[in-house]
């Protein structure tokens, strides 16, 4: 009978036989792993002589940071394991090697292998920097700190990859695991505070994260009572959760591989696109595990097809209610920077990134259409004009939020109350300014990630104009109007809010006409 | 080797919810080897959903199904699964980077198939992939693709065969061809389960029917007694 072995090592050498790849392409790959080596060891060798630190002491009580960070990396390997995991496996293997009579077992076991590898991989890879960089830094003993590194950060990646397996192999265990995470924010934000104040003795001992960092510090020259306990204490919870991981590697449905397998591929699709926002969905959904349907909010009939883009974009912002809560929560900053910004100009960059950051959060509805540039056909309107539809939702939500914000710091007495009521009538305007040149530069098609590293197109410096048209055009808007009111405010604030009016409005319909004008990239 | 006594497999009360939307409520079923079963029924009826639980694919929210005497989910069942279970899903898993005569040597290595070279040759020529033996899954049509993959499926050692719209994708002839093995198939002692949109193949084929609307089982039976039923003409499927 066939061994798994040889049906991968089969699988292996046929992939190898069709692999495309060329000599010169092997030698380009070998060229670009010896650029990043030499960039490295520039970048490693001045800290060596340690002639960058002019302190070499304090930078001990810089590694106090370390369990803080560990756990926040310990934590996110768990969470990866909710919707991913260490036993992951490409749909073809699980159609014709799982579902085959080949031992599971032992197939799920080589899947945990390579995963533990890549764990013991990092480990020795970031332990090794930590070590070298640190000893370079407090010029103490070199290897000992490295050795107490690589052992400790490897310890810890083992760790975590393992009980990474227990959260992928059991639902109620990834549902602890994602319930918990605000609780362990909270934590490492106890933690931070914990070494900001000087107990980083109880960063250290507050779990394997601290167990990891102990001995570094040790052989750092700080003194750590029981830093060898809790080095034992973690090489033996990482060998306890290995022994586990083992033993259970083969509990898990062909469902939720199937699942996973299907979830790891559109991701992986739409990170090949750069597409970020929509492989954080797919890992949002895998985590979900079919709990959360979201919220049960169907679209209405409206009375006329003009209403229908409208009513499209509320129910995404309805279904979507934490675009509206960032997006208030830049307006509330904005609105802060506004009021700090009397006697310090600088802050005015503030009011500015605030109004423009909640309106990009509020144009995520104009997604809809980019994500899927055809779509527009079915629609009777142009593309531009469906672009220029979709912004009327965005703007009315600024306004409201613009509206709430000026009322809060009206009645706080932070403005005085004509121009809180002159601010308020400008508002719908000053939304509209922003709002539609932010569509401007969203309104492109998802950014093909070997367009951005081949150099086609112009490579990265294509996305220049497109990330700076939006901020530039409102920025030019909402800078002319500023400076119109303030030369009109002679003439009193009517004169100045209708003179602010006039010319924002102008500079909407510009942008408005702008955007009906273009066309979907795919035509 | 299975039981002749009893059904070959056993399907009770079987039904899956996703969230709270129920994809199948409960099927009841017997099959026996020797036998083809065609389910019937529109886009998101839930035949899917049934055959990939028979398949033990799918975990099933209430109810078993037994393969020769086995409960499939159960932990062990998945050995007889593996080991009794042919089953083609409809959308083609291939590896991007083996061709088609990679994935039946991979298969046939698998499943220690003992005349692979002859079963392939005999397969490759039926699905008329013989000039597609060294072609890569993205050198081929979303056609032949599926023919690739049934000729996996089949080529494997079974009793039971399960396909998921098999017919989907494929030319006349290829129809034609496939619909002819089926029936060796069947008439060798497999059980063949499949579910189709073609009521023509599904008639010709099945000697039961079982027609699915809305995750809930209308109606089982022969050809005979599922028009006599009226169900199915109800469904719209007639």
């Amino acid at each position: 009978m066939t061994t798994e072995h040889e049906v991968r090592a089969f699988v292996r050498r046929r992939r190898k036989a069709h692999d495309p790849r060329r000599l010169s392409d092997r030698l380009i790959d070998l060229y670009t792993w010896f650029l990043a080596t030499a960039i490295a060891g520039i970048v490693i060798a001045p800290l060596i002589h340690g002639d960058l630190v002019p302190h070499p002491g304090a930078f001990l009580d810089t590694l106090d940071w370390l369990p803080v960070l560990l756990l926040g990396a310990t934590w996110a390997v768990l969470r990866y394991g909710t919707w991913q995991g260490p036993v992951l496996f490409t749909t073809p293997e699980l159609q014709w090697e799982v579902a085959s009579p080949l031992n599971r077992r032992r197939l799920a076991l080589m899947k945990l292998r390579r995963a533990s590898i890549i764990a013991i991989g990092v480990g020795v890879v970031t332990g090794g920097l930590v070590g070298i960089g640190s000893a370079a830094m407090v010029r103490h003993d070199a290897l000992g700190m490295t050795i107490a590194a690589v052992s400790g950060l490897t310890s810890l990646a083992l760790l975590a990859t393992a009980l990474s397996w227990h959260v992928e192999r059991s639902p109620s265990v990834g549902r602890v695991v994602d319930v918990a995470t605000p609780v362990v924010l909270l934590l490492v934000a106890l933690l931070a505070v914990a070494v900001a104040r000087g107990q980083s003795t109880v960063a250290l001992w507050s779990g394997p994260w601290g167990w990891a960092g102990a001995p570094v510090l040790a052989a750092g020259g700080r003194s750590v009572p029981g830093w060898v306990v809790l080095a034992t204490l973690l090489g033996v919870a990482a060998v306890v959760a290995l022994i586990s991981a083992i033993g259970t590697v083969d509990r898990i449905s062909y469902e939720e591989l199937w699942q996973r397998s299907e979830a790891r591929s559109s991701a992986s699709a739409a990170l090949f696109f750069g597409d970020v926002r929509a492989a954080k969905g797919i890992a949002r959904r895998g985590r979900a595990r079919g709990r959360f349907r979201g919220r049960e909010l169907r679209m209405t009939r409206v009375a006329t097809p003009w209403l229908a883009i409208v009513t499209r974009d509320t129910l995404t912002l309805r279904r979507n209610v934490g675009l509206v809560v960032v997006a208030a929560s830049f307006i509330a900053a904005a609105m802060v920077a506004g009021v700090a910004a009397t006697g310090r100009p600088i802050l005015v960059a503030g009011v500015f990134a605030g109004l423009y950051a909640a309106a990009s959060r509020l144009l995520e509805t104009i997604r809809l259409e980019n994500d899927r540039p055809n779509a527009h056909r079915m629609l009777p309107w142009t593309w531009g004009t469906i672009l220029v539809l979709h912004c009327i939702v965005p703007t009315a939500t600024l306004t409201v939020l613009i509206w709430i914000g000026l009322g809060v710091l009206g009645i706080g007495g932070f403005v005085a109350q004509t121009a809180t009521w002159a601010l308020i009538l400008v508002a719908p305007f000053i939304a509209g300014a922003v709002v539609l040149p932010a569509a401007i530069s969203a309104s492109r098609r998802s950014f093909p990630i070997e367009t951005l590293i081949s150099g086609a197109e112009l490579g990265a410096l294509s996305l220049v104009p497109w990330l700076l048209t939006g901020p530039t055009l409102a920025l030019i808007a909402l800078g002319v109007a500023s400076g119109w009111i303030k030369q009109s405010l002679d003439q009193g604030i009517t004169m100045a809010t209708f003179t602010a009016i006039a010319f924002l409005a102008t500079a909407t319909f510009a942008f408005g006409a702008w955007l009906n004008s273009r066309q979907p990239r795919d035509q | 080797m299975a039981d002749t006594h009893r059904p070959l497999v056993v399907a009770e009360g079987l039904g899956r919810d996703f969230g709270d939307v129920t994809a199948l409520e409960s099927l009841d079923l017997e099959m026996n080897g020797s036998e083809a079963i065609a389910l019937i029924g529109h886009n998101g009826s839930g035949k899917t959903t049934a055959l990939s639980m028979l398949a033990g694919r799918l975990e099933p929210s209430r109810g078993t199904v037994h393969i020769a005497g086995v409960d499939v989910h159960r932990r062990g069942g998945s050995d007889t699964v593996r080991a009794l279970v042919s089953f083609i899903p409809d959308a083609p898993a291939l590896y991007p980077d083996l061709t088609v005569a990679d994935h039946l040597d991979l298969v046939g290595m698998a499943h220690g198939v003992g005349d692979a070279e002859e079963r392939t040759d005999m397969l490759l020529d039926l699905f008329g992939l013989e000039e597609r033996r060294y072609s890569l899954p993205r050198e081929l049509s979303r056609g032949l693709r599926q023919k690739t993959q049934l000729a996996c499926g089949l080529l494997r050692p079974y009793e039971v065969l399960i396909l998921d719209e098999p017919v989907s994708g494929l030319d006349p002839p290829s129809r034609q061809a496939l619909h002819s093995l089926l029936r060796r198939v069947k008439g060798e002692g497999a059980l063949v389960v499949f579910s189709t949109h073609d009521l023509i193949f599904a008639e010709d084929l099945a000697d039961r029917i079982v027609v699915v609307g809305d995750g809930r089982v209308a109606v089982v039976g022969t050809r005979d007694e599922v028009v006599a039923s009226g169900q199915a003409r109800e469904l719209g499927l007639q």
